[in-house]
């Protein structure tokens, strides 16, 4: 608990939260989704966050998350919040937290968004715009050995997950505009793309866990990551991100295309 | 945080290479390029670098030898005759023969798939370069990363060359890749075809002559004691930049054209 | 890399004298204009300034007006009563001026012309920042965000800067002004517009005043030289609203400025 109200500090004291993606790699899942969305789910989606679009409010959790009343969403980037219960109160193994909220939102809004009430619709997109692209990070998943590494880049001491959060693909995709970004990264066939949006987010989160071990195994052993790193770590970036943009149109057209 | 990333990154700019532009320019001239390709040459690129277009090639930057040697009389030296020379500089003027290794190897229809994307990411790259100034060495003169400048309120000097790969360019405007395209891709054909006439050769020489004036825009160890004095200087310059910009994209264009 | 970028450009614009809505703010303004106009005005537009996009010049005044006697003493910014709303000035009617000199655009000298244009693009886009909206009282200049430095996320800003640039940046680093266009102006409905681009420019000028006034009250200042420790904070909370009212005034500015254009040059 005390490292977290540490993280916690550092975070709130930072001057850009980095804490998922980053808003190049959470822009970039927003606007592939929007390639995406049928044009009613679109302009449903659009009709609730007044003449803006999902990519917006991509990266808005990440940066209201710190004020009230959101601080209770601080953990719902991640997997597991470290040291919390993993396990209902019946010993059962509960999804992690971004799946789980994520399933919650939908479970909430599948039969009939139009009978809500429009603030909750509003927050809900805002929510699963996010969540969806953080679950797909590889460093949200929690494998307590990663949670304190620290990497040598270029000679500077960084964290493991801030890298992963920003640099990997800002590292290589240098003044690349999410819009750009997008384009380049939307390279499936419709059949790859169609199955890619199969299943649930748990079976995501599942295959999510492969990324997020090939990430930390690929590490050197002296833990020095160098531009080979990077140029495999991209790869993996990529992908995550792309994926995460056809789910979240899946998600998205399944709630508002009607 | 931020002051450990943006160490990082400084630490990156370092460990590049100092003279070519920098490279979300070299993205941007590719994004131009791609604006500018036929359907043929965009699929065909597509097919090498396995789904990806021009642009992308241009953000993973590979290293090439990336300097062009300029002999008194305004042409490309030789690299061979260049190694000999005694100053060390012109030994790495390699840019037209990486070039040419390039197009060989895109020509060539036994190269794997992946020579052929390296050979596509250092055609991209060195394109790229030949437009930019800061990769002309001319051996009978002063050379531009031997000119450097100081501002009042930046306490080291700053070389002409690495200013040109970036400062020329984002001391007015930050255009992302998409924004290059938007700015620079909107030439009539008339101009486009006095630009892309001509070969390879002829643009090395042409870019020479061109740039030798830039010498003597700024003397070495030349002072900018006022920002608005350095301010009116930048505004003579980067219209420069952004038109070096541009007519490397459309050459670009025209090169993976002709190959494709 | 890319944030080397950012740190050169900030040591740049540090160079510079403090500038209008940052490269980023004029640039969005002047895209959005671009995609509401309608092909002919664009058309002719682009003619008159050598074929390019009016977003290239859209910062062109901040960088060149030393170049240029006139436009040097050009005030950015513009001044209202705090209490009554009352509109002082100089800045409107320069704008004016400018509007109704380019409604003769076909006879006019080609030098005139572009300045003009250039005056145009950038400065209608200033009227809408809310920093450079300030305010008198009793005659006296007692709001004006020159004025007072704040403190964001434990550094010293000037409360000009936070406005011209950073309420944009802190959250969205790496967008480009077709991002930032992509993201604010998207499907607006033909009411909406409507709704904005009615009335005149010193309807809209009186509408930047009514959504400015809260820059003062929820952020007080404080006088230059005061100390570090005691500066006004601005937290990331408010910074976050801030940056919401920043890209509502960018939409209204791109729709307005993108009706005069229209007005003007779609004939």
């Amino acid at each position: 608990m005390k490292r977290f109200l540490i993280t916690t500090l550092l975070a709130i004291t930072s001057t850009v939260t980095l804490w998922a993606w980053g808003g190049q790699g959470h822009s970039t899942v927003a606007h592939i989704a929007e390639r995406y969305m049928t044009k009613r789910a679109k302009s449903n989606v659009e009709s609730y966050i007044g003449g803006r679009s999902i990519v917006y409010y991509a990266s808005w959790m990440d940066y209201v998350r710190q004020f009230e009343p959101y601080v209770v969403t601080t953990n719902w980037h991640v997997d597991y919040w470290t040291d919390a219960e993993r396990t209902d109160s019946e010993g059962k193994p509960m999804p992690p937290n971004h799946v789980r909220q994520i399933n919650r939102i939908v479970a909430d809004m599948k039969d009939d968004f139009r009978s809500l009430p429009d603030s909750l619709v509003t927050i809900n997109i805002k929510f699963l715009v996010h969540l969806v692209g953080d679950m797909h990070c590889p460093v949200h998943i929690d494998f307590p050995q990663s949670r304190p590494m620290w990497y040598m880049v270029n000679g500077v001491r960084t964290r493991f997950h801030k890298m992963w959060d920003g640099a990997v693909i800002s590292n290589k995709h240098k003044g690349c505009s999410p819009i750009q970004l997008a384009e380049e990264f939307d390279i499936y066939t419709d059949e790859q793309i169609a199955q890619i949006q199969q299943g649930t987010p748990m079976d995501w989160h599942n295959e999510n866990i492969v990324g997020a071990r090939r990430a930390m195994e690929m590490v050197p052993a002296d833990g020095v990551l160098t531009d080979e790193y990077f140029d495999e770590a991209v790869v993996i970036a990529e992908e995550r991100l792309t994926y995460a943009g056809y789910r979240l149109a899946a998600i998205l057209n399944a709630i508002f295309d009607k | 945080m931020r002051k450990i990333f943006t160490t990082i990154f400084a630490a990156a700019l370092i460990i590049q290479s100092a003279t070519a532009w920098t490279g979300s320019i070299h993205a941007g001239i590719a994004a131009i390029a791609h604006d500018n390709m036929t359907e043929e040459a965009k699929s065909a690129v597509v097919d090498i670098l396995g789904g990806h277009s021009i642009v992308y090639a241009a953000s993973l930057p590979v290293k090439i030898a990336d300097n062009i040697a300029i002999g008194a009389n305004g042409k490309a030296v030789k690299a061979k005759k260049a190694a000999k020379s005694e100053n060390k500089v012109v030994a790495e003027a390699l840019l037209l023969q990486e070039i040419d290794t390039a197009i060989a190897t895109l020509k060539n229809s036994s190269a794997t798939k992946e020579q052929a994307a390296l050979a596509l990411k250092a055609l991209v790259c060195a394109i790229g370069d030949l437009h930019c100034p800061g990769h002309y060495v001319y051996t009978d003169a002063l050379q531009l990363r031997d000119i450097a400048f100081l501002h009042t309120k930046d306490p080291n000097p700053r070389s002409f060359v690495e200013f040109w790969e970036s400062a020329a360019f984002y001391g007015t405007y930050s255009w992302k890749t998409n924004e290059f395209v938007h700015q620079l891709s909107r030439k009539t054909p008339e101009q486009v075809a006095a630009i892309t006439a001509g070969n390879i050769k002829k643009w090395a020489e042409g870019n020479a002559a061109a740039y030798r004036p830039l010498y003597s825009m700024v003397e070495n160890g030349h002072h900018f004691e006022k920002g608005i004095e350095y301010r009116l200087w930048l505004n003579d310059i980067y219209p420069i930049a952004i038109e070096q910009i541009a007519v490397a994209g459309y050459r670009l264009a025209a090169v993976l054209n002709s190959l494709f | 890399m890319r944030k080397s970028i950012f740190t050169l450009v900030a040591i740049l614009a540090t160079y510079c004298q403090a500038m209008a809505w940052g490269y980023h703010g004029h640039a969005t303004i002047a895209y959005i204009a671009e995609r509401h106009l309608t092909p002919k005005a664009k058309a002719n537009i682009e003619k008159c300034i050598d074929g390019r996009s009016i977003v290239y010049y859209a910062s062109w005044l901040d960088n060149h007006r030393k170049e240029y006697k006139e436009w040097d003493r050009l005030r950015h910014t513009c001044d209202f009563d705090y209490h009554t709303g009352k509109l002082y000035g100089d800045p409107v009617r320069q704008m004016n001026e400018t509007i109704n000199i380019l409604k003769d655009y076909q006879n006019l000298p080609d030098s005139v012309r572009k300045v003009r244009i250039y005056h145009f693009v950038h400065s209608f886009g200033d009227f809408h920042c809310p920093g450079h909206i300030e305010f008198m009282t009793n005659g006296e200049r007692t709001h004006t965000a020159n004025y007072p430095v704040i403190n964001v996320d434990g550094k010293p800003l000037r409360y000009h800067t936070m406005w011209d640039s950073t309420v944009l940046t802190n959250n969205h680093p790496d967008w480009g002004y077709m991002d930032f266009a992509h993201a604010i102006d998207n499907n607006l409905s033909q009411s909406f517009i409507d709704a904005v681009t009615a009335g005149t420019l010193e309807d809209w000028l009186q509408d930047a005043y009514n959504c400015s006034k809260r820059i003062y009250t929820d952020a007080p200042q404080k006088p230059e030289g005061t100390p570090d420790s005691e500066l006004s904070v601005v937290s990331r909370s408010l910074m976050n609203d801030f940056g919401d009212l920043a890209c509502d005034q960018m939409v209204k500015a791109g729709l307005r400025m993108a009706k005069i254009i229209n007005e003007i040059f779609g004939k």
